[in-house]
């Protein structure tokens, strides 16, 4: 008897280790929201990225136009971007094209993007263009004041001048 | 039991202090786990923003570069231009960032750090089809290769750097070999299949009193029309190489042009003066030709025509020489003619040369008709014989031959009836049988003046006539000034452009050679030696041309060689702002009014002098091409086309097609060159013959400059891209 342990140093034992779970528990849950975030920021810089390149590598004029267009619909919500859906019509997407609409329903909800552009002005119109893409996310999914957002900017020159 | 629990006690403190050991070293893991997500967030959203505004940056010095490689008399445009295939530094010393890049640089707070570096890279020349041979001062004037562009910035302490390659390619504005001619036809012989009758669509312009009348007598309404007229360019009469050259095909199809004849010696319109007495092989005293006798009619009357009197062997014997043109007043039908109202005809003079039998024969008129082709613009010959007149240095090439009829008369004393033609034989070394003089009181022999001379050296026959090779193949007359010095027509091996290319080939080689597309390779492949490896840009559409090009009412801007998908249709471009190139189209063409900001509505006397000093001041780098690559017709809607050449051009053509055509035609003006296949040219002559006006073509002798004009063109997509980081500096 007087070799085991009585109730009491196990009840004391059990406080001390919840004890010192709470804050264990509580440093894990930020790890994971941050870790969550941190993905979130990641996708929105690649989305912002992507959207870029995709209109620098257009031809001058075409590049002007389509981005005044997506400058037109405002802020709009990143699954609705016409090109990202229209990758999905590839036909070597054809046979995975379910899951993969599923994953980026799933990944990209509650992201928007906002396409600005600003033109030369003098003897520069028509020259050159400054494109500003801003993404947006939540942070948290059920919480829209945990919205967050970045911009990326670049310069489009027309290719024959 | 006291020692007992002693131990216990301990054990609890050393596993709470174990326990808040592993708490601590947890939370400092995670903390720090989570400043690195910060830091590392920081970094790649900096980095992005870096990399943008870094390819901002580069993209502004390209296109500041881009924009000052062709404008003439600024450093970069010397740098692109050197002949050679080195490396090469440029310099942007006063370079300013574009307001867009300026207001980003203050936005993000970013600073320039060092001088951007820009270097020519990886220079190789363009290639050549093997037909072409251009000069070793060439070597390197067509090149490809890649500006290497590096440039830094800081940016929240830390540097940034980008290099990157951009391609580059320096080609020619205009297409070598061809821009050195004002008409190039290179299958023009599909037009004269037989050079008689119906099968001889060159010789198709009816000739009255040394002109080619608009209103044409009935028995010819169907060659009603005007011949297409290549006026030698005031000021260039006498360079050949700024006089525009001529190519009539193929290089071994003999080409025959009938010189038109003329009334009175001189006409305006009379190509005889072609004929250089120095031609007459017996001419040894080098008479020059005069309007005199050649022989009297058995009537009596004394035909005068333009020629020389040939001493012969015995005292008082002459040959007297005539030449006649085509024209109206040959034709035993003409009522004003050299023969009306004769017995003589020239059916007697001829005699039996085969030539002469296939004019006639295959078409009655033939007589009448002469070339129309017209080489050397209008007559502008001296009227004194004494002054010689060997026209515009204008070099013609290919088997080009004049055809005009040769009449001699055989004059001794007391011949009857004035003399004794001397008529076509077949053997050239024939001796005529002896002439009776007047009441055959003796008899007198034709000896010819010098022992080596025939028979066949003085005797009338159709001179180029393209039937009695064996006869007098000799002594064709070759349609070029040069002739009267090489007697031979001249090929390939005769070009000589002041540029110093060469051809190591026949001419009909070249447009296949250089129009080859290969749809398989892409547009500016620089292994290609052909146009191809030179399209530094491909437009979809006219549309995306235009928009590039501009409207052609303040600017017109091309830079190089453009290839435009399906047709093309340009308005009129009043511009003088025109920068010059070659735009290739692989369907239609149709071109409007190109006028350099010329007033085409004033009198033709104001005009022409206005006219002809823009052309003269006109440089090669402002000077369009269009080819239609497919062959098919370009067609000028306007009829004022100045600084132009015209390229319709197929592999394919093995008929007569039209390849240029006016569509609205009233007082054409065409100042540069035209290139095809076959002019088609009884369609061109029904067209100018609708014309209000006499057509004016003129070459532009900036075309022949020994400096070809180049372009720059700097592609627009970057390769060899390389972003790098480094530390942060305090």
């Amino acid at each position: 008897m007087n070799r085991g342990m009585s109730m009491i140093e196990i009840l004391v034992g059990l406080v001390i280790f919840s004890l010192a779970m709470v804050p264990l528990l509580s440093f894990s849950f930020t790890t994971t929201r941050g870790t969550h975030s941190v993905g979130k920021h990641m996708m929105a810089g690649q989305l912002a990225a992507s959207l870029m390149d995709r209109l620098l590598a257009r031809p001058y004029d075409e590049a002007l136009v389509q981005a005044k267009e997506l400058a037109a619909k405002r802020w709009m919500d990143a699954l609705d971007d016409p090109l990202l859906v229209s990758m999905l019509d590839h036909s070597a997407l054809a046979a995975h094209r379910s899951d993969i609409e599923q994953d980026l329903r799933k990944s990209f909800r509650f992201f928007q993007t906002n396409v600005a552009v600003k033109e030369g002005s003098g003897d520069e119109a028509g020259r050159m263009f400054l494109l500003t893409v801003e993404v947006s996310w939540r942070i948290d999914d059920g919480s829209e004041k945990s919205r967050q957002s970045l911009d990326l900017k670049a310069i489009k020159y027309r290719e024959d001048l | 039991m006291f020692d007992g629990f002693r131990p216990r006690r301990g054990t609890i403190t050393v596993i709470l202090l174990g326990l808040i050991s592993v708490i601590v070293v947890f939370a400092f893991s995670i903390s720090r786990r989570l400043s690195s997500h910060t830091q590392l967030l920081t970094v790649g959203d900096h980095t992005q923003i870096a990399r943008y505004f870094l390819e901002s940056y580069a993209g502004d010095l390209v296109r500041q570069i881009a924009a000052q490689a062709n404008v003439d008399g600024s450093d970069i445009h010397a740098v692109f231009r050197r002949p050679d295939t080195g490396d090469a530094t440029l310099t942007l010393s006063d370079y300013k960032p574009n307001s867009l890049l300026s207001e980003l640089q203050k936005e993000l707070g970013i600073e320039f750090t060092g001088t951007p570096k820009i270097g020519i890279r990886g220079v190789k020349p363009l290639l050549y089809p093997e037909v072409v041979q251009p000069p070793e001062s060439l070597h390197g004037t067509e090149k490809h290769g890649y500006l290497s562009v590096s440039c830094s910035i800081r940016f929240n302490k830390r540097p940034y750097y980008i290099s990157l390659r951009v391609p580059f390619m320096v080609t020619m504005r205009m297409t070598p070999v061809l821009r050195e001619f004002v008409l190039f036809c290179d299958r023009i012989h599909l037009e004269q299949q037989r050079p008689y009758g119906n099968q001889d669509r060159i010789n198709i312009t009816f000739t009255k009193d040394s002109d080619h009348p608009k209103d044409v007598p009935s028995a010819y309404a169907s060659y009603k029309g005007q011949p297409w007229v290549l006026w030698p360019t005031p000021g260039f009469e006498t360079d050949r190489n700024r006089c525009g050259r001529v190519f009539l095909g193929a290089d071994d199809r003999p080409i025959y042009l009938n010189l038109a004849g003329e009334k009175d010696f001189q006409g305006f319109m009379s190509d005889l003066w072609q004929v250089f007495p120095e031609w007459i092989k017996v001419n040894k005293a080098g008479s020059r030709f005069q309007l005199q006798p050649i022989f009297l009619d058995t009537n009596g009357k004394a035909i005068s025509l333009r020629g020389i009197d040939v001493p012969l062997k015995f005292r008082n014997h002459l040959a007297k020489i005539g030449i006649l043109g085509f024209c109206h007043e040959i034709t035993p039908d003409a009522d004003d003619g050299l023969f009306a109202n004769s017995s003589r005809d020239l059916r007697d003079i001829m005699g039996p040369d085969p030539a002469y039998q296939a004019l006639v024969n295959e078409n009655p008129q033939a007589l009448a008709l002469a070339s129309s082709l017209k080489l050397f613009g209008k007559n502008y010959e001296p009227a004194d014989p004494d002054n010689p007149y060997y026209g515009p240095a204008r070099e013609v090439f290919g088997k080009v031959f004049g055809r005009f009829l040769m009449i001699t008369f055989f004059e001794y004393p007391s011949a009857q009836g004035g003399g004794q033609p001397l008529p076509y034989n077949a053997n050239s070394s024939f001796v005529p049988p002896p002439f009776s003089t007047f009441n055959n009181v003796s008899e007198v022999t034709f000896e010819p003046a010098e022992p080596g001379q025939r028979y066949g050296d003085y005797m009338s026959r159709v001179v180029s006539g393209g039937l009695d090779v064996v006869a007098a193949a000799d002594s064709y007359l070759c349609v070029n000034p040069e002739s009267k010095k090489s007697r031979r027509p001249f090929g390939f091996n005769e070009f000589a452009p002041a540029d110093g290319t060469r051809l190591k080939g026949r001419f009909d080689a070249f447009g296949p050679a250089w129009f080859a597309i290969d749809p398989k390779k892409k547009a500016g492949d620089p292994l290609l030696p052909t146009v191809q490896s030179r399209i530094s840009r491909t437009y979809t559409s006219q549309a995306a041309f235009l928009k590039a090009a501009g409207d052609g009412k303040t600017k017109f801007r091309v830079d190089g060689v453009v290839y435009v998908k399906g047709d093309l249709t340009l308005g009129d471009i009043t511009a003088t702002d025109v920068r010059g190139g070659v735009v290739l189209v692989e369907k239609e063409i149709r071109l409007g009014n190109i006028t350099r900001g010329i007033d085409f509505n004033q009198p033709e006397k104001a005009l022409i002098p206005e006219l002809t000093k823009k052309i003269a001041e006109l440089k090669q780098d402002e000077l369009l091409t269009f080819v239609s690559l497919s062959g098919r017709p370009i067609k000028l809607a306007g009829d004022k086309q100045v600084g132009v050449q015209l390229i319709s051009m197929s592999p394919t053509v093995g008929v007569p097609c039209t390849q240029v055509t006016w569509e609205a035609i009233k007082r054409p003006v065409f100042c540069g060159g035209i290139a095809v296949n076959t002019p088609n040219m009884t369609e061109r002559v029904r067209e100018f013959g609708r014309a209000g006006a006499d057509p004016i073509f003129f070459y532009v002798p900036a075309m022949a400059d020994p400096k070809p004009s180049t372009s720059v063109c700097i592609r627009p997509f970057m390769a060899g891209y390389r972003l790098s980081i480094d530390e942060v500096k305090e």
